[in-house]
């Protein structure tokens, strides 16, 4: 294997010595001039052995390269930074809260749209004038989801 | 509402209309992924400054 093509993968932690020889020794990839890690998980989802069964470390292995080939690439590395903000976090940040006005509004709804933009200040953004689709639903082309009164919380939310 | 949740990077949103049928409409919802998970409509009985 070539290494100075094999060192990226490593420094996200993708250790191809933990995938099983036959994955990454495949010559027979549809594409060979793509990158080494898409020919890879090529293999891999094709017809190459399913490692996750009995080989965790693999699994781990065969997750990141997943996340790699799968995940948005930036060019340059104010886009990188802009991504990697938007990934999941530990500990996330709060969450920015949008106050649309509709198509037609009375004083009573733009006060409450205002006081609350108030309320929630650094993480809100009031629109009061939107030329979108959003602004019309029972126009719009795709309607929005149909509205339910109460929804019972799923799992995975808290 | 998802595009501009995706514009904004915005997890929670309020709509506000109004109509003769549904007079002081607001609708509170949370997004997940920038894909709408649940929506509450309220209407406005009355409020106070």
């Amino acid at each position: 294997m070539d290494e100075a093509r094999t060192r990226p993968l490593a420094r996200n932690g993708v250790h191809l010595r933990h995938l099983p020889t036959e994955l990454h020794l495949q010559n027979n990839c549809p594409v060979p001039h793509l990158p080494l890690e898409i020919q890879l998980l090529r293999c891999a989802r094709a017809d190459g052995p399913d490692v996750r069964a009995n080989n965790s470390r693999a699994a781990h292995s065969l997750a990141l390269l997943v996340h790699m080939v799968d995940s948005k690439s930036a060019k340059t590395s104010r886009a990188r930074r802009f991504l990697r903000n938007r990934e999941a976090k530990l500990n996330e940040n709060p969450k920015t809260a949008l106050l649309v006005r509709g198509q037609k509004t009375s004083g009573l709804i733009n006060s409450i749209l205002i006081d609350l933009f108030m309320l929630k200040k650094p993480y809100g953004a009031l629109l009061l004038r939107v030329e979108h689709a959003a602004s019309r639903p029972r126009a719009a082309r795709t309607p929005l989801t149909p509205l339910t009164a109460f929804v019972p919380p799923r799992q995975a939310c808290t | 509402m998802e595009f501009l949740s995706q514009k904004n990077d915005a997890s929670l949103f309020a709509f506000g209309t109004h109509s003769k049928k549904r007079p002081h409409n607001l609708v509170f919802g949370r997004l997940f992924d920038h894909h709408i998970l649940d929506m509450v409509e309220t209407g406005v009985a009355g409020a106070w400054p």
